[in-house]
């Protein structure tokens, strides 16, 4: 925490009704804590209050059933005063209609949660500085609008069963980590050499035997759908 | 996708074919069980629909927005100790490399940097 949190903490709440500001605005108002703490610390009350919710929700159930499941709370916290100390990162699109500019405020701030989560599964401590520059801001946003979509809905709710029914807790993990790093646009993803090293040691395996363990998960969801459906649906 | 997440040299998957489509169909499923975060414009729009539907209740620990960042100060280490200039903490570093004992001169002026610097955090 920097020294110009320190001086917010004191500043009066500045009158003004903020409630009707855009998120992009109010993200500015919040990196101008240096300069204007009175407008960051009312402009922080309201876009917290707006967005906390949706990020412990989603801090919840991407934990559940974890090792970080006691730490949703820590983890939701940790994302929201990362937001506060990058506010001046956040990229707005003005093309967008008001949802999808609230939408995409909560995008980044699920990017920078993702960012956390694998932060600690590398190993990192929670309270780790990250970088949201122009770089990294490109990384949040992701294929997030080129992603597959299936349109089978059917398919997707019998390989989550699959999962819920059919995997071990071992190859749900190693299926559960690996996603964390998925990106449907590229070819031949590596999960990082300290994650995979780090998940081997708690599943007590080899990184090599990992992989196997995907590919066995796999096969199991595979084999669920083909029993589900009386032929291989994909 | 040839394939998704691997280690070291070799790529998790080796399969091709339909076996994308049916990655493809893993991540979808994680996403509507909450096993990884929202991306898209359209996924933040399935977690908000359940927000809607669900509700969430905060923990009162997450109620106020100023006692989030103060607790995470009260947490991190580096609130406990600031270095009051690179200069002190380089020639603390030498001293703890070269296993020396530390001078009086050097200790009165940590002692003084310390205060300095606790001055300097106080309303």
């Amino acid at each position: 925490m920097d020294e110009s949190n320190q001086r917010l903490d004191s500043s009066p709440v500045t009158t003004g009704d903020f409630t009707v500001e855009e998120d992009a605005e109010l993200l500015t108002y919040i990196s101008w804590k240096t300069e204007y703490p009175g407008h960051a610390r009312s402009a922080w009350a309201v876009f917290y209050a707006r967005h906390i919710p949706f990020v412990y929700k989603v801090c919840l159930k991407v934990t559940k059933g974890t090792r970080l499941e006691s730490h949703a709370e820590d983890l939701a916290a940790d994302t929201m005063i990362r937001a506060f100390e990058k506010a001046g990162s956040y990229r707005d699109d003005r093309t967008l209609d008001p949802h999808g500019r609230r939408r995409r405020v909560r995008a980044w701030l699920s990017a920078i949660a993702e960012n956390i989560i694998n932060d600690v599964l590398r190993g990192q401590p929670l309270d780790r500085e990250i970088d949201v520059g122009p770089d990294r801001w490109r990384e949040f946003q992701g294929p997030a609008n080129d992603e597959f979509v299936s349109t089978n809905f059917e398919i997707v709710e019998a390989v989550e069963e699959a999962f819920r029914t059919a995997l071990d807790e071992r190859e749900a993990e190693v299926l559960r980590v690996t996603m964390h790093y998925y990106d449907g646009l590229k070819k031949n993803q590596r999960l990082p050499n300290d994650v995979a090293d780090d998940l081997a040691r708690r599943l007590d395996t080899t990184s090599e035997n990992l992989r196997k363990i995907r590919e066995r998960a796999k096969k199991k969801v595979r084999e669920f759908l083909i029993t589900k459906f009386g032929t291989d649906p994909l | 996708m040839n394939g998704t997440m691997a280690n070291n040299k070799e790529p998790m998957s080796d399969e091709g074919g339909n076996h994308d489509q049916l990655e493809e169909h893993m991540h979808e499923a994680m996403k509507g069980l909450g096993w990884v975060l929202p991306r898209s414009l359209d996924d933040v729009a399935q977690v908000e629909a359940e927000l809607d539907a669900e509700g969430c209740e905060l923990p009162p620990a997450l109620r106020d927005p100023f006692a989030v960042l103060e607790r995470k100060r009260a947490d991190s280490p580096k609130a406990h100790f600031v270095p009051a200039n690179e200069d002190t903490e380089e020639c603390l570093a030498q001293a703890a490399r070269e296993g020396k004992t530390i001078s009086p001169e050097i200790r009165q002026k940590m002692q003084a940097d310390r205060e300095r610097v606790e001055r300097k955090k106080e309303p």
